[in-house]
């Protein structure tokens, strides 16, 4: 069976939780980029 | 230039143009110049609202940034995608449901008139002189390469960009700027490479990245906490979160590319992807500005990229020019030497001593430029910095034939692109947040029509204006932000009280954001604070005394019941 990852709260819509995804998505990116540009710096310096 | 670029030039400019009008024909209303009919996709919402803000000064002036300064310059953009999500969570479902077509009209039916009409004055102000200085930027590059004088080809630029915007309107924008910024975004991947297949034999794009990093341009990361030092991970994410989202949230120059979208759902993708997309954009951009630190390590550089500025120092001061020159020679063979000598190590490392000797080299360049930076500035030279001729110097001597055509397309496109909108703005804004409301009966869609097209007008003319006096504000790009951040936080603070202080009411928020401003200006003024953190003191300054005006004026009120 094929299971979604789901961070909906209890009781919100389905379209709250399709942009609470996406925004997510946005803020974990940024995550990643800014220690990877972490990693760059301290390896080229 | 040759008659390969002409051509190349020539046919991207033309079928741009032609498409523009193209798309923008036909009988408009004001709904559609104002907001293109609101039936854009997210794509052209995502493609509108970066080419807006990425005008011929990113392109220009960014990788001369790196250049001179390294690319830490990219932090600045650290809190740009967190604004886009307030931005996507808050703003757009009120303006959307508000149906409004600029964001002041928001705040008329939050708080009352002469806080809109504030606002708008507020925007109207730093926009129009930023605009201005946008305009410079692509004049730099023609009376660079054809001697022509500054200020006519000021004229000449602003006026086109004016006619423009004057006949297409937000339709003509909305479709030609996704076609603008493909190509732009290809000619820079293009620049890229075409910098490290010109390094010398033997010296890979790895090496070249290495060197960059040697020579302390890597430095994209710095976690040292200083309130006066511009970029750090601090001021990037706090004082450029503020700056986002004053700029996407409040700057109707933005606002007005995403209420072009279908509905909600678009408006939001669009600005989500920017979020995204933009901060890795403007990493490559920077990562061109390091890579040509390596280039003019190993092929000769001129000591100044100014030229006319260089021969204008060299005419009032022969003889110290001539021994900078010397000295800069010496300079260049010391670079030469040292960079080799660190990239052919690359793969074993490079020992200590082969690092010492190319950043002493890189040092002692640094230093041979700013005296002759401080000489031209003693002899009475407007310009006396050459960040934004960098890049361009590079386009023009090293590219290939046709491509540096094609790069000075770009720089037009991205002119065009930014400062269109910014026009359309100005006259939006002027028109239907102060024309209209003080000096309107019930006028028609053609009269409306009319005045917007005037404002258009008027704002050419006020922008070509500012643009004669922008050759002294050294880096363009540092330029533009810090205009921008001595209004934006007022700006922002004035919609954070209207979002998330209800109790706060018209009377509190103007007061405030005289305040605020007063605040700014003179924290500015003493250089107190590095200007990424305005934003954030005007957003505080708001929001703390609306909120002590209004408790005030509830405790007033009733002591006077009592």
């Amino acid at each position: 069976m094929k299971r979604r990852i789901c961070i909906s709260k209890p009781g919100e819509d389905s379209d709250a939780a399709y942009w609470r995804r996406r925004y997510a998505v946005v803020i974990i990116f940024l995550v990643i980029q800014i220690a990877s540009y972490y990693l760059l710096t301290k390896y080229f310096e | 230039m040759s008659a390969a670029d002409w051509i190349v030039l020539s046919v991207t400019l033309t079928g741009i143009i032609l498409y523009g009008i193209w798309r923008g024909r036909g009988e408009q209303t004001t709904d559609d110049y104002l907001v293109a009919g609101r039936t854009m996709p997210w794509y052209a919402v995502l493609l509108g609202i970066m080419a807006t803000q990425a005008s011929a000064i990113t392109f220009i002036s960014a990788p001369g940034q790196a250049y001179t300064d390294g690319m830490r310059f990219v932090q600045y953009y650290f809190g740009l995608p967190l604004a886009m999500v307030v931005i996507s969570v808050t703003f757009i479902p009120i303006f959307r449901k508000q149906n409004v077509y600029t964001a002041y009209e928001y705040l008329e039916k939050r708080f009352d008139r002469r806080t809109r009409i504030l606002t708008s004055f507020f925007f109207l102000l730093s926009r129009g002189l930023s605009t201005g200085i946008s305009i410079y930027a692509p004049s730099i590059i023609l009376s660079s390469i054809f001697g022509w004088n500054i200020y006519l080809t000021n004229v000449l630029i602003g006026g086109l960009l004016m006619t423009y915007s004057y006949r297409g309107g937000a339709r003509a924008i909305a479709y030609t700027q996704p076609l603008q910024f493909s190509i732009i975004m290809c000619a820079m991947v293009i620049a890229g490479i075409t910098i490290i297949m010109n390094l010398p034999p033997g010296v890979s794009a790895f090496d070249a990245v290495y060197l960059a990093g040697k020579a302390g341009k890597l430095n994209v990361i710095s976690t040292d906490f200083d309130l006066n030092d511009k970029y750090n991970i601090f001021s990037g994410l706090i004082g450029g979160f503020f700056l986002a989202l004053s700029y996407f949230g409040t700057d109707q120059s933005q606002v007005g590319r995403y209420l072009t979208g279908k509905g909600v759902r678009e408006s939001r993708l669009g600005l989500l992807m920017n979020g995204i997309v933009k901060i890795p954009m403007q990493l490559l951009i920077l990562l061109v500005g390091a890579l040509l630190v390596v280039f003019y390590s190993m092929q000769p550089a001129p000591l100044f990229f100014n030229e006319q500025v260089y021969n204008s120092v060299k005419s009032a001061a022969p003889a110290q020019v001539v021994a900078l020159d010397n000295e800069w020679k010496d300079v260049q063979d010391e670079l030469q030497r040292s960079a080799v000598a660190v990239a052919g190590a690359s793969e074993t490392p490079a020992t200590p001593a082969m690092i010492g000797d190319y950043r002493a080299a890189v040092n002692r360049a640094k230093d041979v430029r700013e005296r002759f930076a401080t000489l031209a500035s003693r002899t009475g030279s407007v310009e006396r910095s050459d960040v934004n001729y960098i890049f361009l110097h590079f386009v023009r001597t090293a590219l290939p034939v046709g491509l540096a055509g094609l790069l000075i397309a770009v720089v037009f496109l991205a002119s065009w692109g930014s400062i269109s909108a910014a026009f359309h703005a100005l006259a939006s804004s002027s028109m239907v947040d102060i024309h209209l409301l003080l000096f309107n009966g019930g006028r028609t869609d053609k009269q409306q029509m009319v005045i917007a097209r005037m404002h258009n007008v008027a704002w050419g003319v006020f922008c070509i204006m500012i643009a004669m006096f922008a050759a002294n504000l050294g880096s363009l790009i540092e330029a533009v932000n810090i205009l921008g951040s001595l209004f934006y936080g007022t700006l922002l603070g004035i919609f954070l009280t209207a979002f998330y202080l209800p109790r706060c009411g018209g009377r509190s928020v103007f007061t405030a954001a005289l305040v605020a401003e007063v605040v700014v200006v003179t924290l500015w003024i003493l250089d107190v604070v590095s200007f990424l953190w305005l934003n954030v003191v005007g957003a505080g300054v708001v929001m703390i005394v609306s909120m002590l005006v209004s408790l005030w004026s509830g405790y007033a009120v009733r002591s006077m019941r009592q």
